[in-house]
């Protein structure tokens, strides 16, 4: 993703390192803000609060712990959540509606659908299960993470990623996403 | 449901989405960087999570940067008494060719500031020097300096030093051994004793010369200032500080008192102290816990005796309990059943009712708080001993009653008296002489203040009744406490 090279610089400040790492790595740090910062009037605030970060703690990147590629994402969303929690400070507080809780190991077939209309199922899910699906589905974390990274108990990681799928479950169903339905979704 | 068996994890599909114009970094670069300036300067908006440890950890900077503004005061305190001493010294040694060197080495600093370079002697220079070091106290007189000289390059042997001729070097880029050694060097070769002395005290400022001691004369505000300089010229290495005398406190610092003022009150516990002969009313009069307080001045005296006098006031306090059985009393029962009438033809019941007077058993209690009040002077010849902060005292004199106050109730004769003044008809109690004798302890807060405990003891010589065949002389023990304060 980034040279090695161009993260020393960065090290040192230099200011054509930053241009060069901004450029190698914003369409993937854009990736997951637009995922996370709904409102996209936000988006270049949230990269410029990002970039800085990560130039400014760029020395705390270990290679021998892993790639850069996850050492920034967990910064994007750290930082995400972080600027979430700053706009939006109570809409954490999930709204109460009848869900089916009970967990489904139901697969979610999410590969099949585009993009776009995967991100379009995303802009219209609740602000409160989008964090966690997106944390938990894309982002790999798991529910000690999520708990940790929202602040809430695993079991409210566990509760609200299972209200997420059901939501999207009955969503894919209402639009008529035969495709997902056939695979038995 | 672990994230690890979640069937559902997947990533999002290939492809990042088009960069809106607005993310170019041109016009994201300002952003950026103004952004940095502000997370490194600490604007951005604190986490309220973050802040309490943040505030903890400025409190324990601000406790750090205390304390060591107290170390640094403290290093400079002995920074410029050395400096006094350093640059006194010129002044004080004989002109001559034998003292130039050694006179040289000591204004090196001057030197060094209008830019001249001082010779650097070599490092071999320390060992003629440590071994010339015996040899040149030739003369009495240069002994003392002599050998201030070898301690010094003894305890500087194989140490950075960090005293004032470090200071030029440093500012030269020399090697601080180097210069070391000159100094030591310096004083080795110099066989004058004013020569001796002048850099021993410029070198050796930890273990003075008892001809050199200058801590007696007052710091001058110009004196202070190439200190000062050389303070903050100074190595990064720890200085290493002289063992400074410390004044050795007294003792007992009260012993020098010209007198010392007591404060004093307490508990009085006392008995009537009757003679064989006793009144009547002594069955029914009871002495009680009383107080007294006082204001002495105990004057020191040779060899730790004291003269003490003072003004003093004991309420003495009885009780007086006293009942008698009254005979013929009575007593009268206002409207009383005195008959009940039956009419035997109707049944009707009718009850007459009227006073009626009894006589019935009473008795007559009379409890009185009586109390004798006494103003008196003491005087007494007391002894001190001192140790540490405590001193004990000891003291034996009497006291006179110059004024009392008598007032209560009692028995006199078979009849209750009332008594209300300063002789009554059964006790005198003004001009009376009482016997002393008091024990103090005393812990000295301060050199003036001590918090004081003690007992008094007194012992009515004169006879207090009026009554014939009574003899009357009370006796009182107080335990007291109060404050000291020496004169």
């Amino acid at each position: 993703m980034v040279d090695s090279a161009i993260i020393e610089l960065v090290k040192k400040r230099e200011t054509g390192a930053f241009k060069s790492m901004y450029q190698s790595c914003i369409g993937y740090v854009y990736s997951i803000v637009r995922r996370y910062v709904s409102n996209e009037s936000d988006h270049p605030d949230a990269i410029q609060e990002i970039f800085a970060r990560a130039f400014l703690s760029i020395h705390t990147f270990d290679k021998s712990k892993g790639e850069f590629k996850f050492w920034l994402r967990r910064l994007v969303i750290n930082q995400c959540l972080q600027h979430y929690r700053q706009k939006k400070p109570s809409a954490l507080v999930v709204p109460l509606e009848v869900v089916k809780e009970t967990e489904s190991d139901d697969v979610l077939p999410l590969h099949e659908l585009s993009r776009e209309e995967i991100e379009g199922y995303l802009e219209m899910m609740p602000e409160a299960y989008r964090q966690i699906f997106m944390l938990h589905v894309f982002d790999e974390y798991s529910h000690k993470e999520v708990s940790e990274l929202m602040d809430i108990s695993i079991e409210s990681s566990r509760t609200q990623l299972s209200r997420a799928k059901s939501w999207l479950r009955k969503n894919l169903f209402d639009n008529g996403n035969n495709k997902l339905l056939a695979n038995g979704f | 449901m672990d994230s690890n068996k979640d069937k559902s994890k997947m990533h999002m599909p290939d492809g990042q989405p088009p960069l809106p114009p607005e993310l170019d970094w041109e016009r994201m670069e300002a952003g950026i960087l103004k952004k940095m300036d502000e997370l490194e300067s600490g604007k951005t908006p604190r986490r309220p999570g973050n802040f309490k440890r943040k505030a903890a950890a400025v409190v324990l900077l601000a406790i750090l940067v205390l304390l060591v503004r107290y170390c640094t005061r403290t290093n400079g305190g002995f920074v410029f008494e050395n400096a006094v001493a350093t640059q006194k010294q010129p002044a004080e040694a004989p002109a001559g060719p034998a003292v130039q060197q050694p006179s040289k080495v000591v204004q090196e600093p001057s030197s060094m500031e209008t830019g001249e370079k001082a010779p650097i002697p070599t490092s071999e220079n320390t060992g003629q020097a440590t071994a010339k070091n015996g040899s040149s106290s030739g003369s009495p007189s240069s002994k003392t300096a002599a050998k201030t000289t070898q301690t010094s390059s003894l305890k500087n042997a194989g140490k950075p030093s960090t005293r004032r001729m470090d200071s030029p070097t440093s500012t030269t880029g020399q090697p601080k051994q180097a210069l070391n050694n000159s100094t030591e060097t310096s004083i080795s070769k110099s066989p004058n004793l004013g020569t001796d002395k002048t850099v021993s005290a410029a070198t050796t400022p930890a273990i003075p010369a008892p001809e050199a001691h200058v801590e007696s004369q007052p710091l001058m505000a110009a004196d202070l200032l190439p200190s000062i300089t050389f303070f903050v010229e100074g190595e990064k290495t720890a200085p290493r500080f002289p063992e400074i005398p410390i004044a050795v406190p007294e003792k007992s610092p009260a012993r020098k008192d010209k007198g010392r003022v007591f404060l004093l009150g307490g508990a009085t516990v006392w008995d009537m102290g009757y003679g064989s002969n006793k009144p009547g009313r002594d069955d029914f009069e009871n002495t009680t816990v009383s107080f007294h307080s006082g204001l002495s001045y105990a004057h020191t005296l040779k060899n730790n005796f004291t003269l003490n006098i003072g003004l003093q006031m004991q309420e003495l306090a009885s009780r007086f309990e006293w009942s008698q059985d009254l005979n013929n009393y009575k007593i009268t029962l206002l409207d009383t059943v005195l008959q009940v009438r039956v009419n035997t033809l109707t049944g009707e019941t009718q009850a007459v009712r009227g006073d009626v007077e009894l006589d019935a058993p009473a008795r007559r209690m009379v409890r009185h708080h009586n109390t004798v009040r006494l103003y008196q002077i003491p005087f007494a010849v007391g002894r001190t001993w001192f140790s540490e902060k405590w001193q004990a005292d000891v003291v034996l004199g009497g006291a006179v009653s110059v004024f009392s106050e008598n007032k209560g109730r009692t028995l006199y004769k078979g009849e209750l008296l009332d008594y209300d003044g300063i002789n009554t008809s059964l006790v005198s109690t003004q001009g009376k002489l009482h016997a002393l004798m008091a024990g103090r302890l005393t812990y000295n807060l301060t050199k003036k203040i001590g918090l004081t405990t003690g007992v008094q003891f007194q012992k009515s010589i004169s006879n207090w009744s009026r009554e014939q065949n009574i003899r009357m002389r009370p006796n009182s023990l107080s335990l007291e406490f109060g404050l000291k304060y020496s004169l």
